[in-house]
């Protein structure tokens, strides 16, 4: 099986209840479990919530265009914004950083948690990022072989 | 997004249902705000109706952890289901803060 779904929203908080929605029965129907499901729409929530906040600022009249490939073992989703060029390597850097800051239990500061989210979940996570084209993100999950949680087993090792 | 409190003693309880996410937690931290501003002390948010939680809920929660420490008040979080306490152990913020199983438990010796 592989099937693609192309869908173009616009750069709007209120359209991420219909994303999850979408996203959701995507998961179904590559036969992912409903822990491994709702982790994904996370991922893709958070992917668009990203883009909405730091690439356009909030205010954009900008488009996210969503392209999800189901597969029979995984599911693929792109997420394309059209906002300016972003520092790939200042990005990793700050994942990184925040990933540390949690590990620590140190202060605890309410930024920077949907980058965590999107890595800890998908087994995958690909940033391409140009001047002309923007930014696309590439996200890749398993259905894992006996129908427990990736999610969960990651966490707990 | 629904959100609707209650005082109780000194403190009060915010009870939300329906989806915390980019697009609602703007709600929610306005009314979190107006309570740590008021100084209630236990803050207790109750989740048990909520279907759905993004990290900008889980944000909004840990300002209102910041807000209430400024007055050394107590900020708890009830009734969390299965997703919801996923995101939260997923963002390794599951320790960070006082969670309850139910409301009554959340709100005992107050």
């Amino acid at each position: 099986m592989r099937e693609c779904l192309d869908i173009r929203i616009p750069g709007h908080p209120k359209m991420m209840k219909l994303v999850r929605s979408t996203v959701g029965q995507a998961c179904e129907m590559v036969g992912f479990c409903a822990r491994d499901s709702h982790a994904v729409v996370l991922a893709v929530d958070e992917g668009c919530t990203n883009i909405i906040r730091h690439c356009y600022r909030d205010c954009s009249e900008e488009d996210i265009v969503i392209r999800i490939r189901l597969f029979k073992n995984r599911i693929e989703i792109l997420l394309r914004d059209f906002g300016e060029e972003i520092d790939l390597e200042k990005l990793r850097d700050c994942v990184e950083a925040r990933r540390r800051e949690l590990e620590k239990q140190g202060p605890v500061r309410p930024g920077g948690l949907g980058v965590i989210l999107i890595d800890s979940i998908m087994d995958r996570v690909h940033y391409k990022s140009s001047q002309k084209f923007g930014t696309v993100l590439k996200m890749v999950k398993y259905v894992s072989p006996r129908g427990e949680g990736e999610v969960a087993s990651k966490h707990s090792e | 997004m629904q959100v609707s409190t209650q005082n109780r003693n000194k403190g009060a309880v915010i009870s939300v249902s329906g989806d915390i996410d980019l697009y609602t937690s703007p709600d929610l931290r306005k009314e979190i705000a107006k309570l740590a501003k008021k100084k209630k002390n236990p803050l207790v948010v109750d989740l048990e109706q909520v279907d759905y939680m993004d990290s900008s809920g889980v944000a909004t929660l840990v300002e209102g952890l910041q807000l209430t420490g400024r007055y050394e008040g107590s900020f708890r979080v009830a009734s969390l289901n299965d997703g919801v306490r996923e995101v939260f152990e997923l963002a390794r913020l599951d320790k960070v803060f006082d969670v309850y199983d139910n409301l009554d438990q959340a709100l005992a010796g107050f």
